[in-house]
């Protein structure tokens, strides 16, 4: 596989009927970078954790796009999530309720701390206007 | 896709789950779990469940409170490592009762 096979990107629309589609372009890359089932199990939680964010908080108005990257270089895997909504950094908005009993917890922030374990490296930028997140996980 | 299979014998209800719980099924199993309510108590099997995201989870932890709030029995079975090790991350395996 040469250099240039082990990147991808695409993007779509940033509404709930898009994310299958996410989940399977990622599941189609990381097939083909030959990512073990184990690593695409927890890639596709970070992705769809990730998209599912975007499309809830980026656009009001439902009429912007989500790119996605996705490389692979020195056997770690790198997602990136770009969109030009409005500033939402994730990672600012984890409660962690790990601790607290079940009955007494509510149903938010479930999805942030999977990603941030299953993750090696995980940023937000805001930069020109566009919100990205970068996600990295050694997979070798 | 998620497929949800369920044997009833008196008041106790088994649910296999198949597939994919995520952002998509979640919907799906929620309304399943809501129409059982009237049982006492309830054993959801995982052991083709190949993927379970936060959407998932949240329907489980949802379940998890009606069922305490109500003193009905509620066990999780046959999970996959990778399952598993959600419910671990998540901090949900030392409250609810994985067997």
């Amino acid at each position: 596989m040469n250099t240039e096979s082990k990147h991808f990107r695409f993007s779509n629309l940033a509404i709930h009927e898009n994310i299958p589609y996410f989940l399977d372009m990622t599941e189609l890359c990381l097939n083909q970078l030959e990512v073990t089932p184990k690593d695409i199990f927890k890639l596709l939680i970070a992705v769809e954790e990730m998209i599912v964010n975007i499309v809830s908080y980026a656009y009001p108005e439902n009429t912007g796009n989500i790119e996605m990257e996705i490389s692979l270089v020195n056997d770690s895997i790198t997602l990136i999530f770009i969109d030009e909504g409005i500033a939402f950094n994730p990672l600012k908005h984890q409660v962690d309720q790990r601790d607290l009993p079940l009955s007494e917890r509510n149903e938010g922030g479930l999805g942030i701390i999977l990603t941030k374990d299953f993750s090696d490296n995980l940023d937000y930028n805001r930069i020109n206007g566009k919100n990205i997140i970068t996600f990295k996980k050694k997979i070798r | 896709m998620l497929e949800i299979q369920k044997e009833m014998s008196g008041t106790h209800c088994d649910l296999f789950l198949s597939g994919r719980l995520d952002t998509n099924t979640a919907k799906q199993l929620e309304e399943v779990l809501n129409e059982l309510m009237t049982n006492s108590s309830f054993t959801i099997n995982f052991k083709k469940l190949d993927y379970i995201s936060s959407a998932g989870l949240r329907i489980i932890l949802g379940f998890y409170k009606k069922c305490k709030a109500t003193s009905k029995e509620l066990v999780l079975t046959e999970m996959n490592d990778l399952v598993k090790e959600v419910f671990d991350i998540s901090g949900f395996s030392g409250f609810l009762n994985i067997q």
